[in-house]
């Protein structure tokens, strides 16, 4: 156990002192892609020395670890070791870690910029989480994409909802929506159904998260029947028995084709055929029979192959 | 009539002193050398086999009980039964548990490596799933700061299995999370001493 402090403790020493130290380069003048790139290559050996000692920090108190490693952040290590660096500061819950971490965030043209603003969520701080807010609101997509991964991974499901509210545009409502969906956060998504009613992103949502109920309510209330044929469809991916249930009622209650041929392409997803070899018997025109016996042969399995036959004369 | 000790020890002295001095065969000497030699090798590597397999026993014991543990607090969280309550010693049990899932996940991850394309994706796709259940159970114990580490995983993981046939990216991303694992598992076993041994009791 000594042996290994010993051994931490010189590892650190090293990267303290290491030739690379104390060299003076403006790390911001390194293209936020390149970082992109170095993110995406594993270390080399001398780089992996670095990161075991990096490792080695963890033994060390906060008063101790954190001198070590903002001398790496602004020393000329590669963008790699800052970049793991980052993720070791955010294991550190004190004031000094945070600011850190803001820092770097802060700056729209730094290359660490898209790991800090990772390593804030991770860290869950609420003083740097708030900076995460103004982070999103003047950042790029690139940057909005990052605190929206932030705020899941912090569990932050306000931040995430107020953010789909404002969006400027539909592309940037439906990566919040799609955050929301990811977090299983039902109740901000129930709350934005009442504004964004014919939100596709919203229905995937829903049936990401397993809100069948807001898909019926969707399915019942929608003004046309191409918002109801998307909502039904969805129900599908849900896959529940209560989502199959709605499904069965979908149809039955359906005037329009589309909601009807929506609710059979659900019931696909969820491969009932036992619910459609039901629905084929039940079809009252030659035209419904045929349009559900598509269905089932496409499904394949034994209730296909009874239809089929039966179709063809062979069963009664 | 009955021999006492006395009795037996003179006799036997007295026999002793009636046979010849001669020197022992180099031969025989050297198979009792090699016997005392063989005989004290053989105590000497009992001992350690001994130890090992009680080392063995307790490792599993302690393994199996902290996954007992975690399944424990994972069937809690999930029945939405009695709520261990983010108290010490749910904290605690909770931490173990991500300190063993975290091993867990490391050895996987390894195995994982080895696969290919579409066998590696859906391998990745589990381990992601694994990581969200521990994540829940985190969360549940109060351990809020070790569930946020679990979703960052998550999505790393899933971002992998995303990528799992691009080689290059896949070793990239495959030694980020080893790195992160690592310094989890340091910062983890550095809070609580009675973790530390947690690592080599379930090796």
């Amino acid at each position: 156990m000594k042996t290994n402090f010993l051994q931490v403790a010189a590892l650190a020493l090293w990267l303290q002192f290491g030739p690379d130290a104390y060299a003076d380069v403006n790390v911001t003048q390194v293209a936020a892609a390149d970082s992109r790139k170095e993110a995406r290559r594993s270390p080399t050996e001398e780089e992996a020395l670095q990161l075991a000692a990096l490792e080695g920090l963890m033994n060390m108190p906060a008063d101790r670890a954190m001198p070590i490693l903002k001398r790496v952040l602004s020393g000329n290590q590669s963008t790699l070791v800052k970049e793991r660096a980052l993720f070791v500061v955010s294991q550190f819950s004190n004031a000094e870690a945070q600011q850190l971490l803001v820092e770097v965030a802060k700056q729209p043209d730094h290359p660490l910029r898209r790991e800090a603003i990772r390593n804030i969520g991770i860290g869950g701080q609420p003083g740097a989480l708030a900076v995460l807010k103004d982070v999103y609101a003047s950042g790029d997509e690139a940057a909005k994409r990052e605190v929206l991964q932030a705020w899941l991974v912090a569990d932050r499901k306000d931040e995430v909802y107020q953010a789909a509210l404002a969006a400027k545009t539909d592309a940037e409502a439906d990566r919040a929506i799609q955050t929301l969906a990811a977090m299983g956060a039902r109740e901000e998504l129930r709350k934005l159904a009442t504004q964004r009613k014919g939100s596709k992103s919203l229905m995937e949502a829903f049936a990401v998260s397993g809100d069948i109920q807001s898909l019926k309510r969707l399915a019942e209330t929608a003004p046309d029947a191409a918002t109801k044929a998307e909502a039904v469809r969805r129900m599908g991916i849900v896959g529940s028995p209560e989502a199959k249930k709605a499904l069965r009622e979908a149809y039955e209650g359906a005037t329009d084709a589309k909601v009807k041929a929506a609710a059979l392409e659900g019931f696909l997803i969820t491969g009932d055929d036992q619910a459609v070899l039901e629905i084929y018997k039940a079809a009252k025109t030659p035209e419904e029979k045929r349009t559900v016996l598509r269905t089932l042969t496409a499904m394949g399995g034994d209730a296909a192959l009874g239809a089929i036959d039966q179709a063809l004369g062979g069963k009664k | 009539m009955t021999m006492n000790d006395d009795d037996f020890v003179k006799q036997f002295r007295d026999r002793l002193a009636g046979i010849p001095e001669e020197p022992v065969p180099p031969g025989t000497l050297m198979r009792w050398r090699k016997a005392l030699d063989a005989a004290a090798r053989s105590s000497q590597a009992e001992q350690p086999a001994r130890a090992s397999a009680f080392d063995m026993r307790l490792r599993f014991a302690a393994a199996a009980s902290i996954v007992l543990a975690v399944a424990g607090v994972a069937f809690l969280a999930r029945e939405g039964g009695v709520s261990p309550g983010p108290g010490p010693v749910a904290a605690a049990r909770a931490e173990r548990g991500v300190q063993l899932h975290l091993i867990e996940l490391e050895s996987q991850l390894v195995r994982v490596s080895a696969l290919a394309g579409a066998d590696r994706a859906s391998a990745l796709r589990e381990l992601a799933d694994q990581n969200r259940l521990q994540t829940a159970v985190a969360d549940r114990a109060g351990g809020a700061r070790e569930a946020r580490v679990l979703r960052a995983f998550t999505v790393t993981l899933e971002d992998m299995a995303s990528e799992a046939d691009q080689n290059g990216r896949f070793k990239a991303a495959l030694a980020q999370l080893d790195f992160e694992l690592k310094v989890t598992q340091a910062r983890l076993a550095a809070s609580s001493p009675s973790n530390s041994a947690v690592r080599s009791q379930a090796l």
